[in-house]
């Protein structure tokens, strides 16, 4: 082998390996691997915080601020709110809708029992956002639950901005759930950021 | 009788639902549920919270009860046989709405759990990768250009929309029960078994939502509402289609 032939092999391959078909499959395959690790990272938490719910909190919390797109969740579930309050108020609102989402999915996941996560298709839809669809088997007997995550590729790599278990969007669902506080309020976010905050003071006391 | 009764039924509530349906421009396919058709709101909530006392005082201590009580086993053949029972609705309405997949789907799931499922007794169809699904007239309706109607919350039996609600008159022609002796008996306590069911299946679930939501109303409603929409679009069928996201740029 010259030492051309040195220098053109490795070349060819990195243009193969940047083609677009090939840079696709590298982000599916990167952001299936996130979804893996997410899922094994809960999975662990929820064995390791059995029994323990502040540790179980915490857990999310970190989890959370890890992997998923807080400030955007956060401003789409506010709504119009969100474009009428100052950069204080949104700042004070993402922050307690973080406690909020960590001591809600405390709650409301379960203890583990033997599920397992299987990674299925991936779809990109442009300007950075894919979806990847998993399943996660039952122990009881029941067919499998479908849950698609929607992801966001960031500067940092990929984050978490919604899961659609059984198509139902879990960020449409607060959302929703918001719109009517908010409705109650004159549309002040800082209300809402009052009661997430009580709600999860009352959880902590 | 029946029939007759059945048939004017089905056009009165169709009259009335297009009349329902023509003062809401949310009736167009949707592609998000950011807004949702609730006029009746006040109502609702009322309805709602009835339904939350009776929940709590009697179908959540039953569901427990019947938890406590009944063998897995047993269950499982409950509600694989419930299921069963529905086949010839799924099938009509697949074929009303001229829906290839769901009739092949409804007619695959039917064979295989008559024969190797032992008349319904086992979900075998499930192994061959046709999981139950469920084709209604309300999803029919949706399919013909129905208008929703807006949502409503029933006493006793919960969230629906207008056209769901009438949907179930037409789902009564499709029911084998309908045409046994003893229809009323048997549809209310097919109705109860199925509403005991998944209270109970979905025990922790439902308290570990009521317990977190500051507004449950707002939370079942909206699960409710893209359930159904899933359900209609049949979403289920083709996972091979671009996904639905939610367009977090929009806002």
């Amino acid at each position: 082998m010259t030492y051309r032939n040195l220098l053109i092999t490795p070349a060819l391959a990195a243009v193969a390996f940047l083609t677009p078909a090939s840079a696709a499959f590298a982000e599916e395959m990167t952001a299936k691997s996130f979804v893996d690790k997410v899922s094994q990272t809960v999975i662990s938490a929820l064995k390791k915080t059995e029994g323990d719910f502040p540790a179980r909190r915490q857990a999310f919390e970190d989890l959370f601020a890890q992997y998923a797109d807080v400030p955007t969740i956060a401003r789409f579930t506010a709504g119009a709110a969100w474009k009428k309050a100052d950069a204080k108020t949104q700042a004070d609102f993402v922050e307690a809708f973080k406690h909020y989402m960590a001591y809600s999915y405390a709650v409301r996941v379960s203890g583990y029992q033997k599920e397992k996560v299987l990674i299925g298709r991936v779809s990109d839809l442009g300007k950075g956002r894919l979806v990847v669809n998993t399943k996660i088997t039952q122990s009881n007997g029941q067919p499998p639950v479908a849950v698609n995550w929607q992801l966001k590729q960031t500067d940092i790599g990929f984050k978490l901005t919604d899961l659609r278990i059984e198509n139902i969007s879990m960020a449409l669902t607060q959302r929703s759930e918001f719109k009517s506080l908010l409705l109650n309020n004159n549309n002040n976010l800082s209300a809402l950021t009052k009661t997430l905050e009580k709600r999860v003071m009352l959880a902590q006391s | 009788m029946i029939k007759n009764k059945f048939v004017s039924g089905v056009l009165a509530a169709l009259c009335a639902l297009s009349v329902t349906a023509c003062g809401h421009k949310e009736d167009a396919p949707k592609t998000s549920l950011t807004e949702i058709n609730d006029d009746w709101e006040g109502w609702n909530r009322r309805i709602f919270a009835f339904n939350m006392a009776l929940d709590d005082y009697a179908l959540a201590p039953v569901a427990k009860g019947y938890d406590a009580v009944t063998p897995a086993t047993f269950r499982y053949v409950l509600r694989n046989f419930s299921d069963y029972l529905y086949s010839p609705i799924n099938m009509a309405n697949a074929l009303l709405q001229w829906n290839g997949p769901a009739l092949e789907h409804a007619v695959a799931r039917f064979a295989i759990n008559t024969t190797f499922g032992g008349l319904g007794m086992l979900d075998a169809a499930n192994d061959f990768g046709f999981p139950a699904r469920q084709e209604d007239f309300g999803q029919t309706l949706a399919v013909w250009g129905v208008g929703d109607g807006g949502y409503y919350v029933m006493p006793v039996f919960g969230p629906t929309t207008i056209r769901a609600a009438f949907g179930r008159f037409g789902d009564f022609a499709f029911d084998p029960l309908t045409y046994m002796d003893n229809t009323v008996a048997l549809a209310l306590g097919k109705r109860a078994y199925e509403v005991t069911e998944f209270r109970a299946l979905n025990y922790d679930t439902i308290e570990a939502l009521k317990s977190t939501s500051d507004d449950y109303y707002a939370a079942v409603r909206s699960v409710y509402l893209q359930r159904r929409e899933a359900d209609i679009r049949d979403k289920d069928l083709y996972p091979e289609a671009a996904p639905e996201v939610v367009d977090f740029d929009a806002e």
